[in-house]
């Protein structure tokens, strides 16, 4: 019994116990066409203040309420495979 | 236990970058003949042909054997490598430019002789890789950098429906005009891909793949309203649909 946790405890808490839905980019393959953007059911896709090696500003993963489904239409769209895994939990 | 739902495909040679616009959809069309190829296991015994244009550089990308076929020869130089090498899994892939202007004698042929082969045509209504001159399948109306007041009928005629064409050739066993505008469209069109590559296999004759694409540098566009462009300009033009399938009959 343990285990289980007590009511009350936050998200982030949990979510260490269990595999979430997340997706991994490659920032060196993102040219910033922003496709991805508008594919993801959740908006957990931004574009951020980073860049790669060619001044492109990539977009970036963030997902903080584990709200990731995995269901890959941001990888099914994405026209240079930057978003190279996805990981259903 | 998280379980992975998509990775690269590996028929993709390692360490691999494209190197098209942003937003082309050229990524996505190789993608998915790397996702046929892994779901069939064909790579190893896969020989491509590939044409002239920003299709050219799929032999970058795809770890198979290619031989390069400039100017429209893709489908000629592919007979030559099918009939020497009957075993071998034989695909084109290639522009509407160089399948259906430079190449249409080639093209067509190889329906018409109903070789077992399969190609893939991509349809983006220009010449990307040059510029973005006016090609055969450019809309009426469309402006190119060799059409500035737009493609007129009395001047350069009409655009050609390619997988039309080659669905009315006696060799042809499949042939199909899909689009990728949408995930949906996404799926379909690697469907009709699978088939393609499955009438050759079967030894049934030509299979055909006209993908409906986007240029969105020489579009002057946003890779999102290239796709509007092609959901509401390109696609009443060209129909997506299937317009021969001779597995229907047999199975």
């Amino acid at each position: 019994m343990g285990n289980f946790k007590k009511i009350g405890d936050t998200i982030e808490n949990v979510s260490s116990e269990v595999d979430m839905s997340r997706i991994v980019i490659d920032s060196e393959k993102c040219k910033a066409c922003y496709l991805c953007i508008k594919e993801c059911p959740k908006h957990l896709i931004k574009i951020s203040d980073k860049t790669n090696k060619l001044g492109d500003k990539i977009v970036e993963f963030n997902d903080s309420q584990n709200a990731c489904l995995g269901c890959a239409l941001c990888a099914t769209r994405c026209p240079d495979m930057a978003i190279t895994e996805v990981y259903k939990g | 236990m998280e379980t992975q739902v998509f990775k690269i495909p590996e028929s993709f040679k390692k360490d691999f970058r494209y190197t098209f616009c942003p937003g082309c959809d050229h990524g996505v069309a190789i993608r998915l003949v790397g996702e046929v190829m892994d779901e069939l296991g064909i790579r190893e015994n896969t020989i491509a042909a590939t044409s002239i244009g920003c299709s050219v550089t799929l032999y970058d990308f795809l770890d198979v054997d290619a031989i390069e076929a400039p100017h429209g020869r893709a489908l000629a130089v592919a007979t030559g490598v099918k009939r020497a090498n009957p075993d071998k899994f034989v695909f084109t892939y290639s522009g509407d430019g160089d399948f259906a202007s430079i190449g249409l004698a080639e093209s067509l042929h190889a329906a018409l002789r109903g070789e077992s082969l399969s190609a893939i045509c991509i349809n983006n209504t220009t010449y990307g890789m040059t510029g973005g001159q006016l090609g055969p399948t450019t809309l009426l109306g469309q402006v190119t950098t060799t059409s500035p007041t737009g493609r007129n009928v009395e001047y350069y005629g009409y655009p050609i429906k390619i997988a039309e064409h080659v669905a009315l050739c006696d060799g042809t066993a499949f042939s199909a005009r899909v689009s990728l505008d949408t995930i949906v469209n996404i799926r379909k069109a690697k469907q009709a891909i699978k088939k393609a590559f499955e009438v050759q296999l079967h030894g049934l004759g030509f299979g055909f793949v006209e993908i409906l694409s986007t240029c969105p540098t020489n579009w002057h566009m946003s890779p999102e309203q290239a796709h509007e462009r092609v959901r509401n300009e390109m696609m009443p033009v060209f129909v997506p649909g299937i317009y021969k399938d001779v597995t229907e009959k047999l199975f």
